[in-house]
């Protein structure tokens, strides 16, 4: 899989790619580890995501959780239809700030 | 009926994948990444758990050289006149049935309440229209039945 972090006006925008599995969600995980600073906003941005798995998920889960420790903020945006599905079943949607586009996840950054 | 014998391992992944790619039938290749979810998530219970403890493997994977392996298949089937695609995938660890022994995650906990982990067999639960465990003879054998996405007609099997 591919990130790219870059850092867009306060927000830090990550760009994932390829899939996200069990034999690459350490890279996330090593990708992320210093991001969760106090009160950062991250914005997931994963249009070019095309899969995950339970090992994606729980990299994810982790990040939220570090995130929110830090008093944080988190959205995700523009999910694929198998990464969408795959949130939907793991109750992923409801409890996370998922959105359709990056402007929409900006604005659930600010609230 | 194609099949192929990887060692349990995480390098086998990508094998298996390839190996999906390669035998499952144009129809159900809308398909095709939940049936690799599927495939991922079991690999990596065998390679996590099966051979684990070899006190509580019995059977003759021991005798024919098939400890530490596990092996995935593939094949179109009728059920109640229906098409579906049967994956199948056998290992010759310890018998365990995660249908029936991983406990469910609530998925509608709060985040805080989450706990990291837990999900990939109620991801295989809820790709397969169909899931079987069978364990017999020292060897535990699962079969996951996928149908075609709506729109597809069925007959094009």
């Amino acid at each position: 899989m591919e990130i790219v972090i870059t850092d867009e006006e306060g927000v830090t925008l990550l760009e994932l790619s390829g899939r996200m599995d069990a034999t690459t969600a350490a890279e996330f995980d090593n990708a992320v580890r210093a991001l969760p600073r106090q009160g950062a906003r991250l914005l997931i941005d994963m249009a070019g995501l095309e899969y995950i798995s339970s090992a994606g998920l729980r990299s994810i889960l982790g990040l939220v959780k570090s995130v929110r420790t830090s008093a944080g903020k988190l959205a995700f945006c523009a999910l694929q239809p198998m990464v969408a599905e795959v949130f939907r079943i793991s109750g992923f949607t409801a409890m996370l700030a998922v959105c359709d586009s990056r402007d929409e996840a900006r604005v659930a950054l600010r609230g | 009926m194609p099949r192929i014998l990887l060692p349990a391992s995480l390098e086998s992944c990508s094998q298996a994948m390839f190996f999906l790619s390669e035998h499952v039938e144009a129809p159900y290749h809308d398909v095709l990444s939940f049936v690799e979810l599927a495939v991922e998530e079991l690999l990596v219970n065998v390679v996590s758990y099966a051979y684990a403890d070899p006190e509580r493997t019995v059977g003759r994977g021991r005798e024919d050289g098939h400890w530490g392996m596990v092996e995935l298949g593939c094949r179109m089937v009728r059920l109640d006149d229906m098409p579906y695609l049967c994956i199948w995938m056998r290992d010759w660890g310890a018998p365990f049935d995660p249908f029936q022994e991983v406990p469910l995650p609530d998925t509608a906990q709060a985040l805080e309440d989450r706990s990291i982990g837990g999900l990939g067999v109620h991801l295989v639960k809820n790709v397969a229209v169909h899931y079987c465990y069978s364990g017999s003879d020292g060897e535990n054998t699962i079969e996951l039945y996928f149908r075609l996405s709506s729109g597809t007609s069925a007959d094009k099997i």
